[in-house]
């Protein structure tokens, strides 16, 4: 492959060259949206076509493409969504891609969508892609914080410099377009084509004007957050709050028992609770100003990534999302769901009208497709699920994560990994499965291996992770921790071990870091409400399918048998009851079935706490499930596929034993 | 070793937080990603933090590095 272009390529694959040879491709109508990460690429497209793609606040959010069409008076476009590039060569899986589409496809259009607070990196991408001889049109995006921090772009003279329509908008709010929709069949070249692109850069950078912005804006600030302050001063003398201000003794004195009672994490817990279930409607305008409020958040940037504030933040971030995944997902509403309609209504109903014999069996008996599939799914998982999906929404779209990847660097560095592989494993905890996608984002084959050995090794995904805070939080914390505490440090240490035997290099750690953002509730919602019917989509036939296996299996003396032969393991080395075999065995199809399996015996009475624990380390670390399994050979090879599941299945079952082990031959209380 | 103008130059590393530096030269392979993230030979930079990772803002753009990178990228202090 011969190349003309003027670009240096260093890379580990030959078929990352792009050739830049200025071709003159047929116009095809085709238009392309290409521009560096987190700019709004997305949002243009789902605003233009609307058709739903995820966005959120951080660098990476789309790895593959998405097609779509534009209605252009009667007329449709045909339009597509590219993953982030930082430059017309491939250095990762995800900007291969994009810059594939370029490539093939030759589209008749590149709109170039831009972060328009950074011209000078947006405009030597510009110079870059106009190699490609393709018409381009340059979206100047998010002007909405560019006026607030007062950048001001002269768009006409950025235009006329470039020879290709140059137009403004806020993607977010639909701002400017309707014009960005009126161009997408301008075909105007770029002059930038075959010049000598940095000093055009500077040139172009005049059209940039710049003014401090005002005073009054800080003193608007200062009052929102000493109002903050004071709300949350509050918060720590609730009980004298309530006794004298709203003149309700009963409930001071049901507090103060409340504490003297009982022991200091389920204090801590209770606190929580109490302070959400009360304050919140309080609280929550008043947190929304905040959010609103520029200054504050640019504060709450700088501490979030910050070692000290940072640590505190993480942990009152994690316990309030325990507080709304294990307390209200997996408690409140599980129980709602499970005790109140599903084994209260629905299933003694059907058993009353259903005559006993096959069909009976089939779908309220032990292994009913009922009784057990279509409840397990929608009593126990889907409230967890959906819960965790509006946390994570949450977090993605306000721009926390990329401060947590700051802040697990260094961890991570120890496993062969760096910050930015944390988003594939915070994914991992919403769906192994697409964060084994989204690993594409690192930029080493070695990287790559390790985050998705790791991600089917220990990451549970929440369904799982709403199980353990539930059936934990029945138990004690302590119980809660060594699940963790175990599942954790074999993260560590397997990564650990694997970066030193797997061949090849880490990439360096650079990330850019994103504004916090006040998230849109609209957004968040719509995220939540297509990751759920995802969700039911893709496991209700599962959990379904699942049920019938073993009710075939049970029909023909088989599952018996199969879990005679697993005896061995499942009640030797790990000391569980026989049944967890049948737990095991749809845990295969998906983990999270598994843990609805042990959620559903624990509250039978069947385990005792340290079965529990080990029934659940076990289970967070076993096999990734079928759908898992399937993207891990698709991402990585049969080989190096089957090698990761056969190692995790003994990993799991061994760390497992030597829990068991550990726990009763120390006499551990849990 | 030919080192003229940037003679002087220190390290990343060496900048204290909140100080202000323009870029004189990168070493390494990380030059090209750097160069596509606004950080190249001629770019004021300014150290927003030093720990758990280094923060550099250019323009309007805050990157985090990993510090075996910030040691390959050398500055001059702005006063
Ligand atoms: N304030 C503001 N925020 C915006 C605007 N456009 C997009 N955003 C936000 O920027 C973030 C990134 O948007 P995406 O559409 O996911 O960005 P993308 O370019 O597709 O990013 P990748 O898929 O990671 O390459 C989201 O949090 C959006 O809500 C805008 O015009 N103004
Ligand atoms: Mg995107």
């Amino acid at each position: 492959m011969e190349s003309r272009s003027k670009a240096t390529v260093l890379l580990e694959d030959p078929s990352d060259l792009v050739v830049l040879d200025n071709p003159a491709p047929p116009d095809n109508g085709l238009v392309v949206l290409v521009g560096q990460a987190n700019v709004g690429k997305s949002v243009v497209f789902s605003r233009l076509t609307s058709r739903y793609v995820t966005i959120s606040n951080f660098p990476g959010t789309t790895v593959e493409i998405f097609r779509g069409q534009v209605d252009l008076d009667g007329e449709t476009v045909e339009i597509i969504d590219t993953p982030g590039i930082n430059s017309t060569y491939a250095s990762s899986e995800d900007e291969r891609v994009a810059l594939r589409v370029l490539q093939d496809d030759r589209p008749g259009l590149i709109v170039q969508v831009a972060d328009a607070k950074n011209l000078r990196r947006t405009l030597r991408l510009t110079a870059q892609l106009a190699q490609f001889g393709i018409p381009m049109v340059l979206t100047l995006n998010m002007m909405d914080e560019c006026e607030r921090k007062g950048i001001y772009v002269d768009s006409d003279m950025l235009s006329k410099k470039l020879g290709i329509p140059v137009v403004q908008t806020v993607a977010t709010t639909g701002t400017g377009l309707e014009g960005l929709k009126k161009l997408l069949r301008s075909r105007q070249r770029c002059s930038l084509n075959g010049h000598e692109p940095l000093q055009w850069v500077e040139d172009a950078l005049e059209s940039v004007q710049r003014s401090t912005p005002g005073e009054a804006e800080k003193l608007d600030t200062r009052t929102k957050w000493f109002t903050f302050l004071v709300l949350f001063g509050s918060l720590l003398h609730l009980e004298n709050y309530f006794g004298a201000w709203f003149g309700l003794p009963t409930l001071a004195t049901g507090f103060q028992s409340f504490f003297t009672t009982q022991g200091f994490p389920e204090i801590l817990t209770g606190a929580l609770t109490v302070i959400l279930a009360f304050l919140l409607p309080v609280l929550l305008p008043v947190l929304w100003a905040i959010g609103k409020d520029h200054g504050f958040n640019e504060r709450f940037g700088v501490w979030a990534r910050q070692v000290l504030p940072g640590t505190f933040i993480l942990v009152v971030t994690m316990s309030l999302v325990f507080q709304l995944v294990g307390v209200l997902g997996a408690q409140t509403l599980v129980g709602i769901l499970e005790e109140g309609i599903f084994s209260g209504y629905i299933t003694p109903f059907l058993q009353g009208i259903i005559p006993s014999g096959f069909v009976y069996d089939l779908l309220v008996g032990q292994y009913g497709v009922i009784s057990m599939g279509i409840s397990y799914a929608i009593a126990i998982v889907l409230p967890v699920v959906s819960t965790f999906f509006i946390a994570f929404s949450f977090l993605e779209d306000s721009g926390y994560l990329p401060r947590l990847s700051i802040l697990s660097d260094r961890l991570l560095r120890a496993m062969g990994l760096h910050g930015k592989a944390l988003l594939p494993m915070v994914l991992g905890l919403g769906c192994v499965t697409m964060a084994t996608m989204t690993t594409r984002i690192l930029r080493s084959k070695k990287e790559r291996f390790v985050a998705t050995l790791l991600l089917a090794l220990g990451v549970p995904c929440s369904a799982q992770l709403g199980v353990i805070l539930g059936i934990t939080s029945g138990i004690s914390l302590k119980a809660l921790l060594v699940v963790f505490g175990t599942v954790a440090s074999q993260l560590v240490f397997v990564g650990f071990v694997l970066s030193r035997l797997y061949p090849g290099q880490r990439s360096s750690f650079v990330l850019e870091v994103p504004p916090i953002r006040c998230p849109v509730w609209k957004n968040i919602f719509r995220k939540t409400y297509w990751r759920v019917v995802w969700f039911l989509k893709e496991a209700l036939p599962l959990f379904a399918i699942g049920a019938l296996a073993l009710f075939v299996l049970d029909k023909l003396q088989l599952l018996s048998k199969v879990i005679a032969a697993s005896e061995p393991v499942v009640t030797g080395l790990l000391g569980l009851p026989k049944e967890t075999a049948s737990v095991f065995l749809i845990g295969f199809l998906r983990r999270d079935y598994g843990a609805a399996g042990l959620f559903d015996l624990s509250r039978q009475g069947q385990l005792d706490s340290i079965q529990i624990v080990v029934g659940l380390v076990v289970l967070t670390l076993f096999v990734p499930c079928i759908a898992n399994s399937l993207v891990i050979v698709k991402e990585q090879g049969l080989r190096k596929a089957l090698g990761i599941i056969s190692f995790v299945f003994v990993y799991a079952v061994g760390i497992g034993g030597l829990l068991n082990w550990l726990l009763h031959t120390f006499g551990i209380v849990l | 070793m030919k080192r003229d103008s940037s003679a002087d130059a220190d390290p990343l590393t060496k900048l204290k937080t909140r100080e202000r530096a323009r870029i004189v030269r990168i070493e390494g392979e990380e030059a090209m990603e750097l160069a596509s993230f606004g950080l190249y030979t001629g770019t004021e930079i300014q150290v927003k933090q030093r720990f758990p990772s280094y923060i550099v803002q250019t323009d309007e753009a805050e990157l985090a590095l990993e510090p075996a990178v910030a040691r390959k990228i050398f500055v001059l202090r702005l006063k």
